[in-house]
Order: C-alpha cells, then sequence, then structure tokens
C-alpha cells in the first residue's frame, strides 16, 4: 500500500477532481437519477487505483444496467490521459479496514471487492437504539410480566432462552427488545449485541448468496453474544432463511448466547413457519403484551410528554387515552399533534384545547359529503321522500327542503352549479343559483330558516 | 422499474409553500414549514379528498428542504418500491397517494422499513385521501408506524379563496382573470381547485396558441372542444 500511496492532501484533491469530473459527466442524467444514483457514490484512490463504490445492490445493479456505456466511457479516458491507472465499480462503502487490493483491472467483475467490503467481521453496529431503555418503558397491567421477564434476561443472559415477546402491533415489544440490549451493551461494552429486523435479516442473507459471501454471514450472526431479532412473523413462507436461522439459533443457544424474539402473535399461530423453529421458539419463555388499559395510556402520555419536555396536565391525558386506545404509537401521534397545536397557537394545554386540537383525529368527520347524503339528511330532517325533492312539484313545503338542500350541496360539495341542479331532478344551473340566494337571504331574516339550516349543517358536517 | 423513478417533480413542479392558499391550514403548513426544526419528529400524515393541495404541498416540502440545502424526493405509488431502499441519504422522503400503494405487500414493507429506518435527522411526508382509521392496511405494522405521525386533515377551502388562489397563479403566468370570467369559470364547471388549475393550464396555451385573451366567449370556446 505505501509503495504506492501518494500523500494524503493529494489523494484527497485527486479524488476530489476526479469525483468532479465523474459528476460533470453525469450531469445529463435526470434529476432523480442522479440524486438517487451518482450521488451516493463513493471513490477511493490507491495509487493509481481508482474504486467506485455504490452504497447498495439496488444503486449498483440501476447504474450497471442503465449506465455502464457511460461510465465506462469515462473512466477509459481516464485511464488514456494517465490520471488514473485502472478503475473498479463495486459495493461498499469507504473505510480504512478496506484497502483497495493492488491487482485491480479496468473491468466490471467486482467479486472480490464485494466480498471485502459489504460485510464486515469487526467492529459490530449493534444498531440498538439508545432511546429505547427500561426508564422510558411505561409498565401496567398489560406488560407488566414481559417487562419483569426482559429485566432479568437484561440481568442475567441466558435466565430465559430465547426470550420471546409476543402481542399486538404498537405495545412495546421492541422497545424492550432494545431495552435488553442496552442493557447488555451498559454492563459490558464490548458485548457483540445485534439488533435486526427479521426481513433484515432474510435481506442481508439473500445479498450474502448473491455475493458468494454466505460464510462471512454465518461467521457474523454465530458470532455474537446477544442476538435480538424483531418481528419473526416475516420468516413465514421464507424457507431458505428460516433454515439459515435455525442453525444461527442452534448454535448461539448450544453456546449459551442470549436471543430475544419479538412477533405480532404466538408463534404457534404462524402458518408458513418450520415446526422445528415454533418448538425452538417455546424453549425459553414467551411473555404476552396486551393493549394498555386506559390508567397505563394515561401514563405513557405523561411520560413521552416529559420526554418531550412539555407539561401536560393529568386530566388532559385521560381525556387523549379515553379516545386514543388502539394502540401507543396512534396515541404519540395524538400527542404530538396537541404539542404541534400548542407550538402553533401558544395555547393553553387543557381539555378545551385538546377537544378542539384533535376533534378531527377523534372524531374522523372530515369526509366530503355527498348530494346524495345531503338530499337523504334533507328530506328525513322535512319528513319528505328524497323523490319529492327531485320531483317537479312546486308546493312550498316541496320546494324550500329542496332550496335548502341546494344550498348545502353548493356549500358542502365541490360540484359545479349544473352538476347540482341535474342531480335534483334535471334542473337547470340558474334554479340553484337562484335557490343559494334565496335561501342565504331568508336565513338572515327567518330564525327557522336560519335554525334549520344551522342543525343541518351540523348534523352533516358532524 | 427504472423508467418510473425519473419523475422529476421536485425539479419539473412550480408548487412552493408560497403560492398555497392556507386559510384553514395554517397549523399545517407551519409544521411543513418547520419540519426540520422539530416541531414534530418522524413526520407527518396528511390527508383530504383529491383536490385540496396535497401534491402541492408534499412538492413545496421537498423545494422547501432542497432551498436550505437538504436532500429531498418526491414519490408516487407509479415510482418502484425499490426507491425505498437508497433513502438512507435522503432528508425528506415525501410520498403522495398512500391510498394507492396500499394493498401491495412490497410496497407496504418497503414503507415499513423506511420507518423503522428513518435517522432522527430524517423525515417523511406521507398523503392520503382517507383518515388512517378508514383505510386497508395488509401490514398492521405500518398502519401503527403511520398513525404515530402527526396526521392533519386539510380543511376545504372557501370558494373565495379558491379564486383568490386561481388569480394568483393566473397572474404568476401574466393573464388576467375578470370578474366575469371567474363567475363564469365557478359556477358552470367543478369547482374543486385542482380542477380550476387544470383549466387554467388548459387556457394558458390555448391563449397564447390563439393569441386572445380569456374572455368568456373564448373560454367557452376552448372547453366545449
Amino acid at each position: 500500500m505505501t509503495d504506492l500511496a501518494i500523500t494524503l492532501t493529494d489523494t484527497g484533491s485527486l479524488l476530489q477532481r476526479l469525483r468532479s469530473d465523474f459528476h460533470a459527466a453525469m450531469e445529463t442524467l435526470t434529476g432523480d437519477d442522479f440524486t438517487l444514483y451518482i450521488t451516493p457514490l463513493q471513490f477511493q484512490l490507491q495509487g493509481k487505483n481508482l474504486a467506485i463504490l455504490a452504497p447498495n445492490d439496488f444503486v449498483y445493479d440501476c447504474l450497471k444496467e442503465k449506465y455502464t456505456d457511460a461510465i465506462e466511457a469515462h473512466f477509459r479516458s481516464l485511464i488514456a490521459s494517465g490520471k488514473i491507472a485502472s478503475y473498479q465499480f463495486g459495493i461498499g462503502s469507504v473505510t480504512e479496514e478496506t484497502p483497495i487490493p493492488q491487482t485491480y483491472h479496468a473491468a466490471t467483475n467486482s467479486s472480490s471487492l464485494r466480498s471485502q467490503t459489504t460485510i464486515k467481521d469487526d467492529p459490530i453496529d449493534s444498531r440498538v437504539n439508545p432511546l429505547f431503555n427500561f426508564q422510558t418503558f411505561v409498565a401496567g397491567k398489560s406488560n407488566q410480566l414481559a417487562r419483569a421477564a426482559a429485566e432479568q434476561v437484561s440481568q442475567n443472559p441466558g435466565a430465559y432462552n430465547p426470550l420471546l415477546i409476543y402481542g399486538g402491533v404498537g405495545l412495546g415489544k421492541t422497545h424492550l427488545m432494545h431495552a435488553v440490549g442496552n442493557a447488555l451493551i451498559e454492563q459490558n461494552p464490548n458485548a457483540r449485541v445485534l439488533y435486526q429486523s427479521s426481513e433484515g435479516f432474510v435481506g442481508q442473507m439473500v445479498k450474502a448468496i448473491q455475493m458468494n459471501a454466505i460464510d462471512a454471514f454465518k461467521t457474523r450472526y454465530r458470532s455474537l453474544s446477544a442476538l435480538l431479532i424483531d418481528d419473526i412473523q416475516f420468516f413465514a413462507g421464507k424457507e431458505r432463511s428460516q433454515e439459515e436461522f435455525f442453525h444461527t439459533f442452534n448454535i448461539l443457544f448450544d453456546s449459551g448466547q442470549q436471543i430475544i424474539l419479538t412477533c405480532d402473535r404466538y408463534p404457534k399461530e404462524i402458518q408458513g413457519l418450520e415446526e422445528r423453529l415454533k418448538s425452538r421458539f417455546g424453549w425459553g419463555l414467551a411473555m404476552g403484551v396486551e393493549p394498555p388499559d386506559l390508567e397505563t395510556r394515561v401514563a405513557i402520555l405523561m411520560s413521552k410528554a416529559e420526554q418531550a419536555e412539555v407539561y401536560l396536565p393529568h386530566d388532559v391525558a385521560f381525556f387523549i387515552a379515553k379516545h386514543v386506545h388502539s394502540n401507543v404509537r396512534e396515541l404519540e401521534g395524538a400527542l404530538k399533534r396537541l404539542i404541534a397545536n400548542a407550538h402553533f397557537t401558544g395555547g393553553e394545554l387543557n381539555i378545551a384545547f385538546a377537544k378542539e386540537s384533535l376533534k378531527d383525529l377523534i372524531a374522523v368527520y372530515a369526509k366530503l359529503v355527498s348530494i346524495d347524503n345531503i338530499q337523504a339528511t334533507v328530506a328525513e330532517y322535512y319528513k319528505i321522500k328524497v323523490s319529492d325533492l327531485l320531483s317537479k312539484r312546486r308546493s312550498r313545503i316541496i320546494t324550500r327542503p329542496r332550496q335548502m338542500a341546494m344550498l348545502l350541496a353548493k356549500q358542502l360539495t365541490s360540484q359545479s352549479l349544473p352538476d347540482i341542479g341535474r342531480a335534483f331532478g334535471g334542473r337547470d344551473h340558474t334554479t340553484v343559483l337562484h335557490a343559494v340566494r334565496l335561501m342565504l337571504d331568508l336565513s338572515t331574516k327567518d330564525t327557522i330558516i336560519k335554525e334549520d339550516y344551522d342543525t343541518l349543517m351540523r348534523i352533516l358536517s358532524a | 422499474m427504472i423508467e418510473q423513478l425519473t419523475l422529476n417533480m421536485p425539479q419539473a413542479s412550480s408548487h412552493r409553500f408560497a403560492h398555497f392558499v392556507p386559510e384553514g391550514n395554517f397549523e399545517l403548513l407551519h409544521v411543513l414549514q418547520h419540519l426540520h426544526q422539530g416541531i414534530v419528529d418522524k413526520g407527518v400524515y396528511l390527508w383530504g379528498e383529491k383536490g385540496l393541495g396535497k401534491t402541492h404541498l408534499l412538492q413545496s416540502c421537498c423545494h422547501h428542504a432542497i432551498e436550505q440545502g437538504l436532500t429531498a424526493i418526491y414519490l408516487t405509488p407509479a415510482a418502484s418500491h425499490a426507491c425505498l431502499q437508497v433513502m438512507s441519504h435522503v432528508d425528506l422522503v415525501a410520498i403522495d397517494d398512500l391510498d394507492d400503494l396500499l394493498g401491495s405487500m412490497a410496497w407496504e414493507k418497503a414503507l415499513y422499513q423506511l420507518y423503522n429506518q428513518l435517522a432522527p435527522h430524517q423525515f417523511m411526508v406521507v398523503s392520503g385521501r382517507r383518515a388512517l382509521s378508514d383505510m386497508a392496511f395488509l401490514l398492521p405494522d405500518l398502519r401503527s408506524r403511520i398513525q404515530s405521525l402527526v396526521a392533519y386533515p386539510l380543511k376545504p377551502l372557501s370558494d373565495q379563496a379558491k379564486r383568490q388562489a386561481l388569480v394568483a397563479e393566473a397572474e404568476r403566468r401574466g393573464l388576467q382573470l375578470s370578474g366575469s370570467v371567474l363567475d363564469y369559470l365557478f359556477v358552470r364547471h367543478d369547482r374543486s381547485l385542482s380542477y380550476q388549475m387544470h383549466v387554467l393550464n388548459r387556457l394558458d396555451k390555448a391563449s397564447l396558441v390563439a393569441q386572445r385573451r380569456l374572455t368568456v366567449p373564448f373560454i367557452k370556446s376552448v372547453l366545449a372542444d
């Protein structure tokens, strides 16, 4: 490496120039292609050997499929002019640990580069979210057993192996799993803990197979001290991944390493999951988490508000918790909306403010009203038939409701006046215009009509 | 697959926050304009019927981010879900028409993973025609994640505000809309703003071709075609 190395400053400026020349050569690409495929490419230079690294398979494949000719032409011209000796196009990221082999050729085969740059054995990125810990987890009746088990595992790895946490979405399974991971890392910063979604596991395995790097993949997973796999239900139907996971599971289990899994239901109920895996998942402890009860929801809201450094009165938390009960994420969404509203208006967080801010979220009222709906509501209100509204009858008892319905159709829908006229028995748009003007005028003079209008508007908007 | 990525929407569209008439949507506009200043985390879900300005707002978010030196991308379900795999360097991902991508397991999973991988500096703005409670997700995991975004229904504009928006857009194009022209457009045609903007686009081209001012007879002749 040292033979061919040039000084860092020279390398930096040369790299910069190579990069900007390349960008200039590719600037004819449309905006999205340039942003998506060219911008994320990284350059690495060793001596006069250049590596162009795509961050992932997708970018690599898209570029190869679409722009091979342009890329080759550009770099061949650099070789011809003596600026570089060779180039290599592959997948990976620039790291000090991954020097470019000095035997590169100006070619498109990049298998050697791939195997070196995409899967690294050491050090490991745990992917554990530091924000999810036991302190920020609000326990209640619905989840206290799962929390106790998770704490046990974090203090005494292997106590329950595997620990399986199952339950519906947004109930805190992932939070507990990360909390264990954080606790393990805190106790031993060198612990090889890895959090991975089952989809991520499958994706990495597929890439490893494509790159002929399955051994590195196996080594990486089998060298862990704790493996946290989220949402194992997504393994269903993926036989090859299940097989690989089965072997990884066995090796980790046999060597006493901790395995923690989450699932959206009890694993026995998952269709498309091999029986041998289901039985292994039952070897340790399976804990369910239930939707939080009212008191827990209130406590969760208070905790989230505290994290956001917002004072949330207890009665407001109670109000939100009473109306939003499906899962914690929805609860969180409602609280965020309330905080954003308070931030915007400077309003005080009280019940009235919460009712106003969250009315659309809670009532989900904002569906656009259709003309049919208006006709049915108006007819029912005035105790006449919808067919009367559409008929040619001109008696006052029918025309007033008809005119009222036309006014409401104008105000509550975006239909054109001719369309509204057509919906009322094929009337002309001037009839609709007349009705709108007349009823607006009458509603300022006649209290009964005003009351009818207000009531109907309330019914239709509620 | 790759052709569908070249939408060029942020570059090609002229949608900007400055051109959006907020009326009852001031708070939403404020939140979207300050996304990267920590008012919300993860992002926003905005919903409402066609023609209320969802696309306008999403593309405005992208322009706004790009003007701040950030990276942003606007996607519709017409693009490939594989695009979401390369968003690690994008600060803002705007996804229009959530309704149309639900039902595709590949899209739902891609969106689910995108949410899971959002870094603290990354945001997503998603739009749909209905409230989340009325939408059918194949993945409950995705539903609950989108539910954690701050949700805003887009409130419809009054006719008065729509007229203002149309006049302002016409002025940007160097066109003048008289009161009688506005009356004609809003009385005789669909009053949704998206339709009116579409009509304005047609009239703009037609008036250029015919070298005519926008008068009611001229508009009638154009729209009769």
